[in-house]
């Protein structure tokens, strides 16, 4: 099941390119992006559809709970704020409210990693 | 405020970073800052290929707790630094990479020794600049030092395009600003949780990894296990936070760990994971780690708490204010420490091998025992590695280098020549494999170039005895491009960099040897030759936990 989060995120040399790049990395499928410039054209409104990798039976490894991402995000030092939505709504969702809501510490689930 | 060009400035900024050596190579794009660096009050240190430049940084840093600095032209030279920053990222080392850049104008052009370093780099750094304006170096280098240092440490890529060195301004340096790289204090609610996990525990164990040492909490570490008394395991990069002959420490746990330690972790009802991270190579299979264990995990980098295993307590932050706050007796846990004990007792390694050749064991824990508290160990990647691990005893985390995340082979010489120029106070030992020296075989000349003390102990096994290893036992011993029976004479090559060197064969030679390497001055190679057939035991097999780990030798 796909999942939304929300990025506010400073404008600066590859900062679209670097987040983009980190949610993909660390395992999640980029399904759909939309970013747009603020009126002070400081910093860009992200808005990402995303999903979990599956991995190919007969891997025993799980896919990423995709409340593991926004704190994986948040790392990046151009991220403002983020927030994760649970299933994806279409473009339009309201802007991110607070760098904080990023998922919750110690709230996770076991991976499997062979 | 008089003007300066960039490049100038860059300078005045290391200098006010209190920078006092650089590790570098020059070329086109990067000649403005090689001009400018002339009487700059950091020494450079000149190595012979920039991947030696980024491990010498990253040696640098390990070993001091300081920034490490590196330095390249474009093209060829910012990849060639590419290894050595992946592996500062892996394993948290504070690092800037300072990297010429072709002109403004050049860039996306494909010009000559173009590359776009800055995405080539993307997902290894910590963060990166590309500057595009010389007004924003102040900013910029103010910021690269921060980021680099604070919170969880990381490489921070600075590439500036060669204009923008050559380019006047005036520019000024802006202060540090400490109080935005002080981590936040972890809140009292998840402090209080882990008290509480602590209190109703009655089989616990600390798995402490690298995170301690980086976090300057070694001292609330050793008060937090002086006042609980819980066994310790430690991860490849923490070994020393506890002193290895503290008797609450087990050993190294994991992949190549010791059976007390795996076998403690798989039976203990609370694992308190300080400073690591889950690694696979730690772990085994992870759902079969620790498999009874609530989980208290602590670190300053709040997404690695909960990223692989659930967390019952999550402790993100400041480590150090948590666990003098967890400092408490643990009366219920008597019965289960005197477990471990014994079987740490039971499960001893026995270093009286068969046989009169050279037991790298059993020659490491000499010179482990002989060695003294300012002795600093680099290591290369392979079998090597994992017997310094497991037989060096180590008192400090900052004495042990080692390549822990990215198992760069190549690592130990130019490591050990940053930690060399960053601890004068150490002597430095670079132990390495046939394999891995000749990865930064080159920089044997930067040693004698600066006449760096840096012992080199060459564990000679002519072949890649890790890859070896495992073709032996889980490719039915069909082995495949590991032969390195034509290796170069080290001696002689040894002597052709100009630096001494000499060849030991027989298990009574060790002391000998041992002599020569802790007592000689200036730079040393001791070239060591062992069976090709020895083996890295214990070894937990791929797909099982930590609890079948396997023994093959007199050991078993």
């Amino acid at each position: 099941m796909s999942s939304t989060l929300y990025v506010r995120l400073k404008k600066a040399e590859g900062s679209l390119v670097r987040l983009l790049g980190q949610i993909g990395r660390r395992g999640y499928d980029v399904l759909g992006v939309r970013a747009e410039l603020s009126a002070d054209r400081k910093a860009f409104d992200v808005i990402v559809e995303f999903e979990p990798f599956m991995p190919v039976p007969p891997a025993v490894q799980e896919a990423r709970p995709a409340d593991v991402l926004p704190r994986l995000v948040e790392k990046l030092v151009e991220v403002e704020k983020v927030e994760l939505r649970g299933p994806a709504t279409k473009a339009g969702a309201p802007a991110p409210k607070s760098k904080a809501a990023a998922g919750k510490a110690g709230d996770m689930h076991f991976m499997d990693n062979e | 405020m008089p003007e300066m060009s960039g490049a100038s400035f860059v300078c005045r900024a290391l200098e006010a970073e209190g920078v006092d050596y650089i590790f570098g190579y020059p070329g086109g794009a990067i000649m403005p800052f090689y001009d400018a660096i002339v009487g700059a009050k950091f020494k450079h240190i000149l190595v012979r290929h920039e991947q030696g430049a980024a491990f010498a940084a990253n040696g640098y840093a390990r070993a001091s707790g300081r920034v490490g600095v590196c330095v390249a032209t474009s093209g060829p030279g910012t990849t060639n630094l590419v290894t050595g920053i992946a592996d500062a990222f892996m394993d948290s080392v504070p690092m800037v990479c300072i990297t010429g850049q072709v002109r403004s104008h050049l860039i996306g052009t494909d010009a000559f020794q173009e590359v776009d370093i800055f995405g080539i780099t993307l997902p290894i750094v910590k963060h990166s600049f590309l500057v595009r304006n010389v007004h924003d170096l102040p900013f910029v280098m103010q910021e690269a030092f921060r980021i680099a240092r604070s919170g969880r440490p990381g490489p921070v890529l600075v590439d500036i395009p060669r204009d923008i060195q050559e380019a006047p301004a005036e520019l000024k340096l802006l202060p540090r600003k400490l109080d935005e790289e002080r981590p936040p204090a972890p809140s009292k609610e998840s402090i209080e949780k882990a008290a509480q996990l602590l209190r109703d525990c009655r089989k616990p164990i600390v798995y402490a990894g690298g995170g301690v040492g980086m976090a300057n909490a070694i001292e609330e570490f050793r008060g937090f296990i002086k006042a609980t008394q819980i066994p310790v395991v430690h991860t490849l990069k923490g070994l020393g936070t506890l002193p290895y002959n503290d008797p609450l420490f087990l050993g190294m746990l994991g992949m190549h760990g010791f059976k007390q330690s795996n076998l403690a972790v798989q039976e203990c009802d609370l694992l308190i994971c300080i400073g690591a991270r889950f690694d696979d190579r730690a772990t085994g299979v992870l759902a079969k780690f620790a498999p009874n264990a609530k989980v208290i995990h602590m670190d300053v980098d709040a997404s690695e708490v909960g990223k692989l295993r659930k967390a019952e307590a999550g402790v993100a932050g400041d480590i150090r204010p948590a666990l003098k706050a967890l400092s408490f007796p643990l009366p219920q846990i008597a019965e289960w420490r005197a477990a471990c004990l014994k079987s740490k007792q039971d499960y001893a390694w026995k270093y009286n091998a068969p046989g009169d050749g050279v037991y790298v064991p059993a020659m490491l824990k000499e010179l482990g025992d002989r060695a003294d508290d300012k002795t600093i160990i680099s290591c290369d990647v392979g079998q090597h590695q994992m017997w310094v691990a497991q037989h060096y005893g180590f008192r400090r985390p900052e004495h042990h280098l080692t390549s822990g995340g990215s198992g760069a082979m190549g690592f130990g010489l130019p490591a050990a020549i940053g930690a060399a120029l960053s601890r004068p106070d150490c002597r430095v030992i670079c132990v390495s494999g046939d394999g891995s020296i000749m990865m930064n075989i080159q920089e044997m000349a930067t040693l004698n170039r600066y006449k760096i003390p840096v012992k080199i102990l060459l564990v000679d096994n002519q072949a890649l005895g890790m890859v070896r290893q495992w073709q032996e036992l889980f490719f039915a011993k069909k082995y495949s491009e590991i032969d390195l029976s034509d290796n170069p004479d080290f001696v002689k090559l040894s002597e052709a960099f100009g630096i001494p060197a000499f060849f030991v064969r027989e298990r009574k030679d060790v002391p000998r040897a041992i002599d020569r390497l802790l007592n000689e001055p200036g730079p040393l190679l001791v070239h060591v030759s062992i069976e090709q057939a020895a083996n890295v035991w214990p070894l937990v097999p791929p797909k099982k936990s930590n609890a079948e780990m396997e023994i093959h030798d007199h050991n078993k």
